[in-house]
């Protein structure tokens, strides 16, 4: 009774009104400026989306999200939005849900997702628009959903080449896609009003790319888990909005200040590792604080990397862009994009071990893990992959996680010692 | 000469990919890990099983010759002529692997040898052929050549249920005898290494172009973002007492399709049987029981 009484009330937009600044005043009793924005912006996304005043439109991660601001539209990414669930440790009913329709052995978010939508806590899509990177899920589970809510799907094969003829293929794609979905949803936005928001992801990517270069100083000044947190929860989502760029503008600030300061996020940091796979366990775990315990500190996440090249000038052609955007992907083609990455994060943010995040049922990211260890090992440096689940806690194993961590900090230990002496 | 690859060990690579990895992928690299006299690799765009094992065999087997095709997931002209290029670079890739030049009348005198074939074959299907031994002959490659067609028997007498195979890799007959064996008559393979294959290419005009059309527009598959899938299914599936809906472990692209392939089974009324391996050569008695069940409870 009680839940379903919640649930009726996170389907309403003054729910949403109601519930932001009290929300927003609780969390900023932690002084955290930052994570105040991000409960700032999703509540003004769930209270747009409820209101359907403007369309809804579901996306994956790694479709440009400013595209679909550009449009007029208001975006709604499922697979963060079972993060989040996640974070409230709230997984384990809709994740059972969705194994129920389907195989356990698929992506814990996307099997959240699939138990979500049956409790109905998301709002209705009026489109989705989805991308094939950077994995296989994100063309299967947006074209299942689509078909059980009987909502169109525009969707954007991104080639695994990346030649001036996969380059044309794209842009067609994105061009059809631009104009199918102003037909589908009566807009009537130009490429200029894409633009707009084009020009707001470009100023918003600035700060991201300023803000990758303050934090390579010595010690770390922003804690990576809160990077694969809300950070990077909002480079998916905002980026193209108003919002998107405040919230950069004010991380930007906050680390600014630390670097000038000194001041690293932990008290004594003893070594700094970097965090491989966009994602960590959401739902309540011991390993970000163990870690902390330790001295060791994540310097950098690979979730955060601003990959894409710098955009155009003012003449630029706003699709062209995103299609500059899309094939520059590392971690979609082959795996060389992301060895070059991983080693250029390595030596730049002066790293002493690498965790690569196994995710139960990520095949992308986890089938590349021992060809990455392999040149991170050749390099010098202690390499874990650490297996896990990031969505469902009864998926994870929290004495073998923390044995293999512990194991690891020893390892950099003893590395430590070796080139000292 | 192409070869299809379905390796028939039960060995499976654990340590380059991780164990909760496609057991056809790691049968592959497991393959592999011995010499096979194999001049080079084809390897298709298909699922992140395939793009990440096309990375792991040119770190570990680097002196194989390995192409990638990067296959469309569309069909509309900007794919087709996408996969017209590809195929254009996939042919320079295989003038330097055989050290010849390729002859564009050459292609085109195969593309109408293969059309033959696929003519035969299609004669073949509709005169009601044993199923299993149209995949164990499928397993060597589509379309399969006429004295390999002459030696499939047809069936003496029609099933009582009409099944539909459908899913992943069917690595294994086994599973298409036994269900013709219990009284069920399959109507259609629908799985990857099953009947997917286009029914014409077109001989007159660019081969590059006409190859990618016709590729591209054959039955799709669930990687394929065509809508023209769940038509087939729609119809399929009104046609038929029940589904048997076949997958490798982790084969990510069927288990999502899986969620909608239940749902419609279950607004017409048929069964579905799931049936999820770990790419074995050899039927399972788990699965033998669980076929058996599934014939006697529902068809």
């Amino acid at each position: 009774m009680a839940l379903s009484f919640f649930l009726k009330c996170l389907r309403r937009p003054f729910f949403w009104s109601i519930i932001r600044p009290l929300v927003c005043l609780y969390v900023s009793k932690e002084r955290n400026r930052l994570f105040t924005l991000w409960v700032e912006f999703l509540c003004w996304v769930f209270k747009e989306a409820w209101k359907r005043e403007k369309p809804v439109i579901w996306t994956n991660s790694f479709f440009p999200v400013e595209f679909i601001y550009g449009l007029g539209a208001i975006p709604f990414l499922p697979e963060i939005f079972a993060a989040l669930v996640a974070y409230f440790d709230w997984t384990r009913g809709p994740i059972s849900k969705g194994s129920l329709k389907t195989s356990t052995d698929l992506c814990s978010f996307y099997r959240c997702a699939l138990g979500l939508e049956e409790y109905g806590v998301m709002p209705k899509p009026d489109l989705i628009i989805s991308c094939s990177q950077i994995c296989d899920g994100t063309k299967a589970f947006y074209q299942t959903m689509s078909e059980s809510l009987g909502i169109p799907h525009l969707f954007v094969d991104v080639p695994f080449r990346k030649d001036e003829n996969a380059k044309r293929y794209l842009k067609s794609q994105l061009e059809e896609i631009f104009h199918e979905a102003k037909n589908i949803l009566g807009l009537k936005t130009s490429l200029e009003d894409l633009r707009k928001s084009y020009d707001m992801a470009k100023r918003t990517e600035s700060l991201m790319r300023e803000i990758a270069h303050l934090r390579k100083s010595k010690p770390a000044p922003f804690p990576g888990s809160e990077g694969m947190s809300y950070v990077s929860g909002m480079s998916f989502w905002s980026l193209g909005s108003e919002r998107g760029l405040r919230f950069f503008e004010a991380l930007k600030e906050r680390i600014e200040k630390s670097v000038k300061e000194r001041r690293g996020y932990l008290k004594e940091e003893r070594f700094r590792v970097l965090w491989l796979h966009h994602i960590r366990p959401y739902y309540p775990n011991p390993i970000m604080e163990f870690l902390k315990e330790k001295g060791v500190a994540i310097a950098y996440e690979e979730a955060n990397y601003p990959w894409w090249p710098e955009r155009g000038g003012e003449e630029e052609d706003p699709l062209e862009d995103l299609t500059k955007k899309l094939l520059s992907n590392p971690w979609y083609g082959p795996i060389e994009g992301r060895l070059k990455l991983v080693r250029d994060l390595v030596l730049e943010y002066q790293i002493d071990g690498v965790i690569h995040f196994s995710h139960w049922g990520c095949r992308q990211s986890t089938g590349g893990a021992s060809i990455v260890g392999d040149m991170v090992k050749s390099m010098g440096i202690p390499y874990l992959i650490l297996p896990g689940d990031g969505a469902d806690p009864d998926n994870y194993s929290p004495g073998q996680t923390l044995t293999r961590l512990q194991a690891f900090i020893e390892l950099m230990e003893r590395r430590w010692r070796f080139t000292r002496e | 000469m192409p070869l299809r690859l379905l390796p028939s060990s039960h060995e499976k690579e654990d340590v380059l990919l991780d164990p909760n990895f496609c057991p056809y992928v790691r049968a592959l690299l497991a393959y592999f890990r011995s010499p096979r006299g194999i001049a080079g690799i084809v390897l298709v765009n298909s699922c992140d099983g395939m793009r990440r094992l096309y990375d792991a065999l040119r770190r570990f087997s680097p002196d194989l010759f390995i192409y990638l095709l990067d296959v469309p997931r569309k069909s509309d002209e900007e794919a087709v002529k996408y996969f017209a290029n590809v195929l254009r670079d996939f042919s320079h890739w295989l003038e330097e692997l055989s050290q010849k030049k390729v002859d564009l009348e050459e292609l085109k005198e195969k593309i109408r040898l293969y059309n033959f074939r696929r003519r035969a074959f299609l004669e073949l299907l509709e005169k009601g052929p044993k199923m299993g031994e149209v995949l164990r002959v499928l397993k060597k490659g589509f379309p399969p050549d006429e004295g390999a067609l002459l030696l499939i028997p047809l069936k003496e007498e029609r099933g009582k249920t009409k099944v539909i195979i459908s899913g992943s890799v069917l690595e294994s007959e086994e599973v298409v005898k036994m269900v013709e064996d219990l009284g069920g008559e399959v109507v259609f393979l629908d799985v990857c290494s099953g009947v997917r294959g286009p029914s014409w290419v077109e001989e007159i005009g660019d081969p590059y172009f006409n190859l990618a059309r016709a590729y591209l527009r054959k039955p799709p598959c669930s990687r394929s973002f065509d809508p023209k899938r769940r038509a087939i299914w729609e119809r399929t599936i009104f046609e038929v007492g029940g589904v048997v809906f076949y997958t490798p472990k982790f084969c990510d692209h069927y288990l999502h399709e899986l969620v909608t392939l239940r749902a419609l089974c279950q607004r017409m009324g048929k069964p579905i049987l799931h049936l999820e391996t770990d790419y074995h050569p050899n039927i399972s008695e788990t699965m033998r029981t669980r076929i058996q069940a599934f014939f006697e409870k529902w068809l």
